[in-house]
């Protein structure tokens, strides 16, 4: 009995990894960002003017490096790739 | 119950290695970006039966859709990304004006940020029009139109492209040496 527990623990734990494999590999949980004016809030919430503009720097430079320069690419319209 | 335990293990690895497998065949794009061109092909031997054509179409209508979703996706992850910069920004002049501090040239700056972000939101807007109009023309007139629209919807892509760019560096130049100056006074 003790027995059959412990292998029904061990496959219950490898099918959640399993799972969760696939959940990072697919994107099942997409980042949620946040809106307008809960970033608005967090600025007007921290402690310094200066500890503000600290924030702000280091949110907008976070938020350009996550956009790609492939994500507008006209070499993706070319006669070639469109095949005309 | 060792059997069951067995079997499962060895059909989840099969799949895990059927998916590792998968990853490595060429993504969609890529795929149809081998399709030849049937430009490249002589006149004379060009296949231009309507059976021929009528599929020719439904390729190309395909990878118009792929581009129409992908582009929808990407313009509005940077609209928002964008709005919630000048969200971050606009509450920043705001603590900084609190705090006594001349906010006058950051403002300036930022309306002109703001003119930049604008126009990158209508360039975005005329190049999905123009793109979805591409795939409304792929099977109505292939040979024509649909080059000339081709042309076009690229050239309103790398005005986005450049949109893009010149935001990144107007914030990179301008905005964030003005925001580090205004910090350091305060220090």
């Amino acid at each position: 009995m003790k027995k059959n527990f412990v292998l029904i623990l061990i496959l219950s734990l490898f099918l959640l990894l399993v799972v969760w494999w696939f959940a990072i590999r697919y994107d099942w949980f997409p980042k949620v960002e946040p809106t307008p004016s809960a970033v608005r809030q967090e600025v007007e919430t921290t402690a310094t003017p200066e500890s503000a503009g600290e924030l702000v720097i280091e949110k907008i430079d976070e938020e350009l490096d996550a956009s790609s320069d492939t994500d507008f690419n006209p070499d993706d319209l070319s006669d070639e790739s469109l095949g005309l | 119950m060792k059997k069951l335990l067995f079997l499962v293990i060895g059909l989840s690895l099969l799949l895990l290695t059927g998916q590792i497998a998968s990853a490595q065949v060429p993504s969609d794009a890529s795929t149809l970006r081998r399709v030849p061109s049937v430009k490249s092909a002589p006149a004379a031997v060009r296949d231009v039966s309507p059976e021929r054509l009528e599929q020719r179409c439904q390729v190309v209508q395909q990878k118009f859709t792929t581009h129409l979703n992908r582009y929808q996706l990407n313009t509005r992850q940077h609209t928002a990304r964008y709005e919630r910069m000048q969200a971050r920004l606009n509450a920043l002049v705001v603590r900084l004006n609190e705090a006594g501090k001349d906010t006058g040239e950051l403002e300036d700056a930022l309306a002109v940020f703001d003119q930049k972000i604008q126009l990158f939101t209508d360039n975005a807007d005329d190049f999905m029009a123009s793109l979805r109009s591409a795939q409304e023309t792929a099977c109505s007139d292939l040979e024509t139109t649909l080059p000339n629209k081709a042309v076009e919807t690229r050239s309103l892509l790398l005005l986005l492209k450049e949109n893009v760019t010149a935001i990144k560096n107007y914030w990179q130049e301008i905005i964030r040496p003005m925001i580090t100056a205004l910090i350091a006074e305060g220090e």
